[in-house]
């Protein structure tokens, strides 16, 4: 390696500084001096493996034209952690990405980031990647790797052998077009997508009705009206962040609006997206889809247009009365909105997609909310044609698999007939990281870069390209999977360059901004994507109904069941690829709080009705899968429903991630061509063991208390509503604020709870992970918490979400009781914990009415070297018996000061953005300088919305609240 | 003041006067209207050598067998403790709400074990009440012990318990840092350490006649050495005694209000906080009641150990626990008082979080430690009201056990449960104790006992010459 130097140089060196020779006895060798030659020689060859360790001083003279020491750059990049591809920026500080940040230039994201993605610099720096490949399993280099792989290509190109290969989802043309060209050379080959957890259907009923194979482009913002069946399109659906961002904005009331985008959901079980509807229904897991067919059937006969639906076939059976009720409003709500209405499904059933086509068609909805003209490049992939896959496998057709990014013995409906067919397949080739489930089996594991070490683009939404570049040169002995596709069929370029040109040939001469390609790289890769403005002539597509009658018949076959089962995603951990991340294990789950595994989600009806309570283990059958999980008692969700989280129970996922919870892909069906993630009659059985719940709050009613508040629109517009703000008396002399007063406000009406400001927080602070058996002590060490709260109301069971940062309050509780001047009030409003002088009385976490203050009960591990490079500098990292708590991200507050006042100018507002801030794909915290009296935070203050979170005790935290505003149907729901 | 016997006859009935005859004519100066409080018609010398033989004759099995058994007790305290200074705070069951638990409601339950000590020697001395002379030295000797038991836990509660000396005020080399005088905790350590310095002096001039004695009658050259040295050259003279009895009687006045000043501040601790069940006005004079309350508890059942393993039943009469049973049923029914002033200014209040922690305490998760201390506190003292309770060696010690429980319990209910349910239900949690904090609690009790074991072999255990003072009390 270059830049190596061997120990063995500097073992003897004569006076020219050239080795010398060794000095050997001249007359015979002694016992003496053969034993220290031995010795002297055991030592040599052992240290010839050594490296030096390698240091290099950059002296400040010769500084690299980019990098000051101690000041951070940003790279324009793009996510990598599903396949929405959001836009990041990288924080880079001394060569080392730290933290991961939206990007808000970046058209799908705008700045918003979900927990996922900042878990991504924990996954950079995870000790258990691959550091070099590995040739049937054993360690080995490229050059071997190229040699044997290639062989064994070259005799598959000669005996016409069948070439798979399988993916997840690739949003990179470029890499996309290599992949093709390389399968190009091969008789008989195909590249399969697939996504353990897919929304296939939707392409499929969309190629049915528009001929269109793909996700339309939902346009939340241009809706009034959204109706969504069991999407939970806030939380893991197609692409959340995004979603997140336009629905907050139709929902935004902070600039004066009167009024917002009204969500109605049904579900079976409580998803953040149900949390945060204005209305929601629970239905069951029976009358999931019928609910639909009566919608269309309602809204058919409403409208008074008769198309081709056949009325006869849909007799409410399963629906209970009320429901059909609630069908009927929606129905006359969504007819109130045509053409600015959306109706959404989470069902991965084919049949039941196009159902919703029809009911979005009837609505006028295609061309206005929904656009089936720029599909969205999400989910490419075919279930279908990866079940084929098995199929060609077992029969011994496949001569070469090729897997990228896919885990199917883990993540697959049938992972055992996959890891059984594999075995019959005589080339396997895996370019995962890390050693997983299905890696394990290849033949050659050939370790893909990280995504913060490579090159690539993305086409994130039609039209809109983005970057992935590099921010860290490779740490281990990794290679592009492009390049080594690229070597094995004789390629050398490195992929940076097939990037360049392909983007030379195609994006540059889309644009005419630039005239010299240099340029417009170097432009794009600032901005981090380009956006093709050229207008594409819209297609105008015919609704193909004919489909319909058959999709309704079959569906008229819901079988009754006793309990379903209905798998879901988490926001953290999603389908499990990150399961070995710590940080997104120990991220409560935003509803049931809960950290670190999954368990069987009842409804207290049927926890009454099996007679079991939180915390007992069960176990979940259905034909030959069988998973023992503790019961979480969930409200709100229907008593037919046991709902059950993806992406646990790993077992080669790495030291965080395996064996935590129990793995329930098993039971994903394989129905009519699509994976179903609902398995009706199953059983649930008690076994009599308990398995405690790593919960992060374990009281979950508010007791009626005014902590996150609720009003109802017509409130907000008349102003009549409870939210008000007092002026106490002022009995001592307030603090003097000379310069800055620093204030947040948070929207609790914007907020879904989706937490990814919790890890932004995690990331940003150096806050340390502290395992299941300490969460389950209520010691979780998140300094920013999102509170929930499940009352029941007569409209149903409401979920409300409180983000907690410290209140950072005037007149603080804790400042007073701190014996020794360990947490201090700064000029400008800050309470500063100074770690170093904290003796760890808890004194001040005991006075402090929100318990935002959290304690080193230990000395927490920092001693994976690696994984610490994840820290940030400018945050102590603290140590035992020293309490801790959320700053306002002071060290961002310094740097923009310092920035401000280099170049002599006042501080501007929402220049200094806090982490859970910046992070927020909702745009629901505010943060900025309370003296300055046109900041937004001002504004935000006295919107007749705000309101301080425990008022009474007059601590007068600098923190604040905007009510949730709920934009609920008077008649009905305000009774 | 002799009363003729013809006179007596009339007043009192027959069994009093079977008792008391034959003392009277020995001792014709005792009057028969009051109990005597020293029986056993005890000569001055006999006084000396009762108290004397107790320190200077070898120690008696009994007595080791204590030791062993206070000693192991003490040992599983230093292995609870050395798991805490090294692995941490984590080995204990606080969590993020419940900050504090075991530890402080361990270092108020001593502090207030220590009261009764001071109330015995100090007030009681100001009151003229002269039962206190056979009590009062190992009931000071209790409060030093408990003092020091208390002292322990502030220190190794803390996150960093070897920096406990920057609740210092001391000058030092880092600036303007200094402590902060708004902390209740600060407040702690100053009245804790007053109380500790008054407390030891006061308690060693008090010895200094009866070391005296101890080195006059001492037999083995280490003991002549030793209690010469702590005996400051007292001689016995007028004037020694005189200066004696001024000092004493400062000192009692300097100790009086101590024994106010010192629970009511260690009440501000809580007082002074946010907490619902922790801000409230009643608790400094309801703290000191509490502690004199627990105190005398604890003073008696140590007293029915010493009297009967020592042979002091002629010191420590019936007369005495009598009077202290009395003290415990007025301390007692102010906690009781107490108690049912908290549940009603939380309901008069009409503040919901208020009320909230009234409903907890009573009907919570921890209400069986509530009941605990309602009934041990403020109903097991009631029996007090009759006099057969009151003169009930066994009763009297089961109770003051029951008593002691309870007072535990009391703090830990105001510490625990106020804490565990307070404003935010997001952050409500449940508490359980690890075996490491049980190993620190019972560790105190190891402390306790041990010290006061040795206490009782190295210095004369009851106030020999304040005895002496009242051996003729009814001549005065």
């Amino acid at each position: 390696m270059k830049g190596e130097k061997l120990w063995k140089e500097f073992l003897d060196t004569d006076e020219s500084g050239k080795p010398a020779a060794p000095k050997l006895p001249v007359y015979g060798i002694s016992r003496r001096s053969f034993l220290s030659a031995l010795g002297y020689s055991a030592v040599g060859l052992s240290l010839l493996n050594c490296r030096v360790p390698e240091q290099k001083i950059v002296p400040n003279l010769a500084k690299s034209p980019e990098q000051t020491p101690g000041v951070a750059n940003w790279y324009a990049s793009t996510c990598s952690g599903c396949s929405a591809g959001c836009g990041t920026l990288v924080k880079v500080r001394d060569g080392r990405p730290i933290k991961i940040e939206g990007n808000p230039a970046h058209p799908v994201s705008k700045g918003g980031l979900c927990a996922v993605a900042h878990s991504l610099v924990f996954s950079l720096y995870d000790s258990e990647r691959l550091k070099q490949p590995l040739i049937g399993g054993q360690p080995s280099d490229w050059t071997e790797v190229d040699r044997q792989v290639g062989a064994k290509l070259a005799s598959i190109k000669q005996s016409r052998g069948k070439v798979r290969f399988l993916s997840n989802t690739i949003i990179s043309p470029t890499s996309k077009a290599l992949i093709d060209n390389f399968l190009g050379t091969y008789e008989d080959a195909r590249h399969i997508v697939y996504e353990p957890v897919s929304t296939a259907a939707i392409s499929a009923a969309h190629l049915e009705t528009h001929g269109v194979g793909s996700i339309p482009g939902y346009k939340i913002q241009n809706a009034k009206l959204l109706v969504s069946f069991d999407a939970d399109f806030l939380g893991t659906w197609i692409s959340p962040v995004r979603f997140t961002k336009d629905y907050s904005a139709a929902r935004d009331l902070k600039n004066g609006q009167r009024s917002m985008l009204r969500h109605i959901q049904y579900e079976a079980r409580m998803s953040v997206t149900g949390a945060n509807a204005d209305t929601r229904f629970t239905t069951s897991s029976a009358e999931q889809n019928e609910a639909l067919t009566f919608l269309l059937t309602a809204l058919v006969e409403k409208s008074g247009q008769s198309k081709s639906v056949n009325y006869n076939l849909l007799p409410p059976s399963g629906i209970s009365p009320q429901m059909t009720q609630h069908l009927e409003t929606t129905a006359d709500e969504l007819l109130n909105h045509r053409g600015e209405s959306l109706v959404i499904c989470g069902s991965n059933d084919p049949d039941v997609q196009l159902v919703v086509n029809f009911i979005n068609e009837t609505l006028g909805n295609y061309g206005t909310t929904i656009d089936v003209n720029s599909p969205s490049p999400h989910t490419q992939n075919s279930d279908g044609t990866f079940a084929g896959l098995i199929e060609e496998m077992k029969n011994g057709e496949v001569a070469a698999l090729f897997l990228l990014n896919v885990n199917p013995a883990y993540d697959c409906y049938a992972a055992k007939e996959f890891t059984e067919a594999l075995k019959k397949v005589p080339l396997k080739v895996s370019f995962d990281p890390t050693l997983d489930e299905t890696a394990l089996s290849a033949d050659f594991v050939c370790p893909n870069h990280h995504s913060l070490e490579a090159w690539d683009d993305a086409e994130t939404d039609s039209g809109i390209y983005s970057f992935n570049q590099p921010t860290i040169a490779p740490l281990f002995q990794t290679r592009a999977y492009q390049e080594s596709l690229m070597r094995w069929s004789g390629d050398v370029r490195s992929f940076y360059d097939v990037l360049r040109q392909t983007w030379q040939q195609t994006n540059f001469t889309k644009q005419t901004k630039f005239s010299k390609f240099d340029d417009f790289w170097d432009q794009s890769l600032h901005d981090g994507i380009f956006a093709d403005q050229t207008v594409k002539e819209p297609v105008t597509r015919t609704f193909n109904d004919k489909g319909l009658n058959d999709a309704l018949l079959r569906l008229n076959k819901t079988e009754q069941s006793d309990y379903s089962l209905v798998l879901y995603q988490k926001t953290s951990m999603r389908d499990g690829r990150f399961a070995n991340s710590p940080w997104l294990q120990e991220l409560p789950d935003p509803i049931t709080k809960t950290s670190w595994g999954n368990y069987a989600s009842i409804s207290p009806g049927a926890a009454e009705k099996l007679s079991l309570t939180e915390g007992d283990v069960v176990s979940v059958k259905k034909n030959n899968s069988a998973i023992e999980l503790p019961v979480l008692i969930q409200p709100g969700q229907s008593d037919d429903v046991v709902a059950v989280a993806l992406g646990y129970g790993r077992t080669h996922a790495g030291k965080a991630g395996n064996g935590v919870g129990a793995n329930a892909f098993p039971f994903v069906e394989f129905l009519n061509g699509t994976f179903r993630y609902q398995a009706a009659n199953i059983d649930i059985a008690a076994t009599g063991k308990r398995s405690e719940l790593a919960k992060t709050q374990i009281e979950e009613s508010s007791h009626g208390r005014p902590l996150a508040q609720n009003i109802a629109l017509s409130q907000y517009v008349s102003g009549d509503h409870p939210i008000k703000q007092t002026e106490f008396e002022k009995l001592f002399a307030e603090h003097d604020y000379p310069e800055h007063k620093w204030g947040m406000v948070v929207d609790l009406s914007a907020c879904t709870g989706c937490n990814s400001c919790v890890l932004s927080c995690q990331a940003e602070n150096n806050i340390p992970v502290v395992g299941k058996q300490e969460v389950a002590k209520m010691r979780d060490m998140h300094w920013l918490r999102v509170d929930r709260y499940i009352d029941s109301n007569p409209d149903g069971t409401e979920v409300t979400f409180q983000p907690l940062p410290c209140m950072q309050c005037e007149n603080a509780s804790c400042e007073m009781v701190c014996p020794v001047l360990a947490t201090v009030h700064s000029s400008e409003g800050l309470n500063m914990q100074v770690y170093n002088r904290c003796v760890g009385t808890r004194y001040c976490a005991n006075n402090c009415a929100y318990k935002v203050r959290h304690f080193n009960w230990f000395d927490y591990p920092r001693d994976d070297k690696l994984a610490n490079m994840a820290l940030n500098p400018d945050v102590t990292v603290r140590t035992r018996g020293v309490m801790e708590k959320c700053t306002f991200c002071v060290q961002r507050i310094e740097e923009k000061k310092i920035q401000a006042r280099n170049e002599g100018r006042p501080i501007k507002d929402g220049e200094i953005q806090t982490a859970c801030q910046q992070s927020c794909p909702a745009d629901a915290i505010i943060f900025g300088d309370l003296k300055d009296l046109n900041s937004m935070v001002n504004a935000n203050k006295k919107s007749g919305r705000n309101y301080i979170l425990l008022e009474d005790l007059n601590t007068k935290p600098a923190v604040s609240y905007l009510a949730k505003v709920r934009n609920r149907k008077e008649s009905k729901e305000d009774h | 003041m002799d009363v003729p016997i013809e006179k007596l006859e009339l007043s009192i009935d027959e069994r009093r006067i079977r008792n008391e005859v034959g003392r009277i004519t020995q001792h014709p100066a005792v009057s028969p209207l009051r109990e005597p409080l020293v029986t056993g018609n005890k000569s001055y010398s006999d006084v000396t050598n009762d108290i004397n033989v107790i320190h200077e004759q070898g120690a008696g099995l009994g007595w080791w067998i204590a030791l062993a058994i206070s000693s192991s007790l003490l040992l599983i305290g230093l292995i609870a403790g050395y798991l805490t200074v090294t692995v941490g705070i984590g080995t204990w069951g606080l969590n993020r709400t419940v900050g504090w638990a075991f530890d402080i409601t361990n270092f108020v339950f001593w502090i207030g074990i220590g009261h009764a000590g001071t109330f015995i020697s100090a007030i009681l001395y100001l009151f003229n009440q002269k039962w206190r002379t056979s009590i009062n030295r190992s009931a000071e000797a209790m409060t030093l012990i408990a003092v020091m038991c208390a002292g322990i836990f502030p220190i190794i509660h803390m996150g960093r318990p070897w920096l406990f000396y920057w609740f210092l005020p001391y000058p030092n080399s880092r600036g303007s840092l200094w402590v902060n005088f708004r902390s209740p905790l600060l407040w702690d350590f100053f009245a804790i350490s007053t109380y500790f310095t008054i407390s030891l002096v006061f308690w060693y001039i008090g010895l200094l006649p009866d070391i005296a004695t101890a080195r006059d009658r001492a037999r083995t050259k280490f003991r002549r050495k030793l209690y010469t040295i702590l005996s400051l050259g007292w001689n016995g003279s007028n004037r020694t005694w005189s200066r004696y009895e001024t000092v004493y009687g400062i000192l009692a006045a300097l100790a009086t209000p101590l024994v106010l000043s010192v629970h009511s501040i260690v009440s501000f601790d809580f007082a002074t906080s946010l907490i619902p069940g922790w801000h409230s006005t009643i608790f400094p004079p309801y703290f000191v009641a509490g502690a004199v309350f627990s105190g005398f508890a604890m003073v008696m059942t140590l007293m029915i150990l010493v009297r009967k393993v020592m042979n002091l039943e002629d010191y420590i009469t019936l007369d005495h626990f009598e009077k202290m049973c009395k003290v415990t049923l007025l301390t007692g029914s102010i906690v009781g008082l107490a108690y049912i002033t908290e549940l009603w200014t939380g309901f008069y209040s009409g503040n919901p979080n208020e009320i909230f922690m009234i409903i907890n305490r009573v009907l919570g998760p921890y209400a069986w430690a509530y009941w605990i201390m309602f009934t041990f506190n403020a109903l097991v003292p009631q029996l007090f009201w009759f006099k057969r309770f009151r003169r009930s060696i066994p009763l009297i010690f089961v109770l003051s056990i029951f008593i002691n429980i309870g007072m535990w319990f009391e703090r830990f209910v105001i510490i625990m449960i106020s804490l565990h349910r307070d404003y935010l239900p997001s952050s409500w949690t449940y508490y359980l104790p690890t075996t490491v904090e049980a190993g620190l609690l019972i560790g105190s009790f190891g402390l306790f006992f041990t010290a006061f074991l040795i206490f009782l072999r190295l210095f004369p255990i009851i106030a020999a010459s304040e005895v002496k003072g009242v051996l003729k009390y009814a001549k005065h």
